[in-house]
């Protein structure tokens, strides 16, 4: 026998022994990699919903559902267009927001609206315009990390004090024109800028305090 | 024989478009007499996704995903041309330690690109004992890639100004021992293509390009180095970590398929050397240093280019200011490849047709879809699968001994 047909046998036999190279997936487990990216799974916990993530993820596969009626913010992470690049893991803000997981990667399913994962964030309203300001978790992140400069900020200072369950958010005192009283009330950076400048230079120059 | 009756005698076999598994869908039309293909018509463009306008209208980081998925077996290449091209607009300058990550994810994927090919090529000979081997052996470098970067395919490591990912020092050892354990295999694909007298005589002399042939075609890669033109752009115009690490660039003289499976095959295992090179080389850097931590992209022009499986991928990047590219122009190397063909199966006979076709590598899925139709009768004689089983018939008559090569 020539060698070449040698060579085939030889590789048959050892094949015989070996099996097959492949994982019987998914008849048996499969365990990928230490270092694999698999599902992003995010975390009700350390998420402050400050959705930095949907704003870097190539595959917009991370959506934002604002609900001002009820001051809640919806994250919801797709996985029928997510990538598994761990984006949204590597520059989220807390940085423990969302994490991909190294052992799910079996999403296969036939119904794709099943295909995601989702986390609830209740919103501080501005308490004039109601407009969303940020989600509660963000300003209290925000809050922390600035110490005791966290007393400087009205909105901060109000929603720490209302987080220790101090104060009350009046969650909207109904559209109308900003004053310089609404100084002491949670505002979105339109009205406080507006209500800033009634400070300094009085209600005649403002169309809305007439 | 007048013109109108020669046109009679032709029949055409159209091969391609559309396949959902291609990566670039191509139109081949084989005028054919007989068994002799006379004239091969090529069509491009059919999978205009509208990348790099969906460049332009996403972040510079970014980029490099959406780039990423160009290709599924290229999927190292274009973002490594892309960070490039970055890198040479803003004078950005990167750490060795991602230099070497860089040229070791780029060594893996022609690993395993190559080796697809092989088995692919093995495939439409009808030798599929290659086929199996070829794809069994490709596994453990999709394991290495999984280990390092955490999938498979579309590694998502390249980085304006570095990588995304560390390779721990800690585990470079089995890195090594997994880059080890693939020569063994790799001579053993050398010895089969060397020596098997079936694979010389369906490869041997068949789609010949001649040196001048490749040169005027501007063709890339390996298509190119089998014809004995010695172009490498990572040789040529280093880049990564290229020039660091030892390991040269295979040239064959023939220009026929044989060549080129060689070729491919020897570039293997230069790539095995420049991984191991480079892993010495990580030892040597501080873990952890991946990074130039890039700011800003300023306005200007930028080219960069990466020597892909297939060849030369190159990427133009404009900026201007913003954090957005203005423009950015991608030319994948099966663009300059696939042209060849039209002289290369020219003169051979349908049979050989399969093989000359994927001897360029281009994605292959295409001849599934091709057909045989009677231009007088509009009828169809061959499907797709056709083609391969004659390909398979013509090496079993080989071994057969019913057909004797020329
Ligand atoms: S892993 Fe990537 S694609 Fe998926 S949600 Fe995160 S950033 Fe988006
Ligand atoms: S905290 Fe992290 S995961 Fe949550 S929204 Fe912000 S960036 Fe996304």
């Amino acid at each position: 026998m020539k060698y070449p047909k040698l060579r085939e046998i030889k590789e048959a036999v050892t094949a015989l022994i070996q099996g097959p190279y492949t994982t019987k997936f998914p008849f048996a487990p499969h365990t990928p990699a230490p270092n694999f990216r698999g599902k992003p799974i995010p975390d009700e916990k350390e998420c402050i919903g400050c959705g930095a993530c949907a704003l870097v993820c190539p595959a917009t596969a991370i959506e934002i559902i604002d609900d001002k009626a009820a001051a809640s913010r919806e994250l919801i992470w797709h996985y029928d267009l997510c990538i598994f690049c761990g984006q949204c893991e590597r520059l989220c803000t807390t940085e423990k927001g969302v994490k991909l997981s190294n052992t799910e990667f079996d999403l296969a399913t036939s119904d794709r609206k099943t295909l995601f994962s989702g986390i609830k964030k209740e919103l501080i309203m501005c308490q004039m315009c109601d407009e969303i300001i940020a989600p509660k978790d963000q300003i209290l992140w925000t809050a922390k990390k600035l110490e005791h400069m966290a007393f400087g900020n009205y909105m901060v200072f109000s929603a720490l004090l209302n987080n220790l369950g101090i104060a009350k958010f009046v969650s909207k005192f109904g559209v109308s024109a900003v004053k310089r009283l609404d100084f002491f009330k949670v505002l979105c950076p339109k009205c406080r800028r507006q209500s800033h400048l009634i400070d300094e230079y009085g209600d005649s120059h403002f169309e809305s305090a007439k | 024989m007048s013109e109108n009756e020669k046109d009679k005698k032709t029949t055409i076999i159209p091969i391609g478009p559309y396949h959902p598994l291609q990566e670039e869908p191509e139109f081949f039309e084989l005028h054919v007499e007989g068994e002799k293909v006379i004239k091969l018509d090529i069509t491009l463009g059919y999978n205009h996704r509208g990348i790099e306008k969906m460049a332009e209208s996403m972040h510079y980081d970014q980029v490099a995903f959406l780039v990423e998925r160009v290709c599924g077996i290229c999927s190292a290449s274009h973002p490594f041309a892309y960070v490039n091209a970055v890198e040479d607009l803003a004078d950005i300058v990167i750490p060795d330690r991602a230099k070497y990550i860089r040229s070791i994810i780029g060594e893996l994927e022609r690993l395993h690109s190559h080796l697809l090919w092989l088995g692919l090529a093995g495939h439409f000979l009808g030798y599929n004992t290659v086929w199996m081997w070829a794809w069994k052996y490709r596994e453990p470098v999709l394991d290495i890639c999984e280990r390092i970067t955490g999938n498979r395919n579309h590694y998502a490591m390249f980085k304006i100004g570095g990588v995304r990912k560390d390779i721990l020092n800690a585990d470079i050892a089995g890195i090594w021992k997994m880059c080890d354990e693939l020569i063994k295999p790799l001579e053993m694909f050398r010895g089969a293509v060397m020596d098997d007298p079936v694979i010389h005589a369906r490869t041997k002399g068949v789609g010949i390009l001649t040196k001048q042939e490749a040169i005027d075609w501007c063709l890339l890669g390996p298509t190119v180095r089998a014809s004995g033109v010695a172009i490498d752009v990572r040789r040529d115009d280093p880049y990564a970590a290229y020039n660091m690490v030892d390991w040269k660039v295979i040239v064959t003289e023939n220009g026929d398929v044989f060549d080129k499976a060689m070729v491919r095959i020897l570039e293997m295992l230069e790539s095995v050397k420049i991984i191991k090179g480079c892993l010495e080389g990580l030892k040597k850097t501080k873990e952890g240093e991946i990074d130039a931590k890039v700011k800003s992209i300023p306005a200007g022009e930028g080219i960069g280019r990466h020597e892909a499986p297939r060849g030369e991928v190159f990427h133009y990047v404009r900026g201007d200011g913003t954090n957005r590219p203005a423009r950015h122009k991608i030319r994948a190397p099966s663009y300059m490849n696939v042209p060849s063909n039209q002289i290369s199966a020219i003169g051979g006979t349908i049979s050989d047709a399969a093989i000359v076709l994927a001897a360029v590598d281009p994605c292959y899925c295409c001849t599934e879809r091709c057909a045989v139709i009677d231009t007088r009768t509009k009828k169809k004689i061959l499907s797709g699968e056709d083609l391969v089983r004659l390909s398979q018939q013509r090496t079993k008559d080989i071994i057969s001994g019913v057909w004797k090569p020329k």
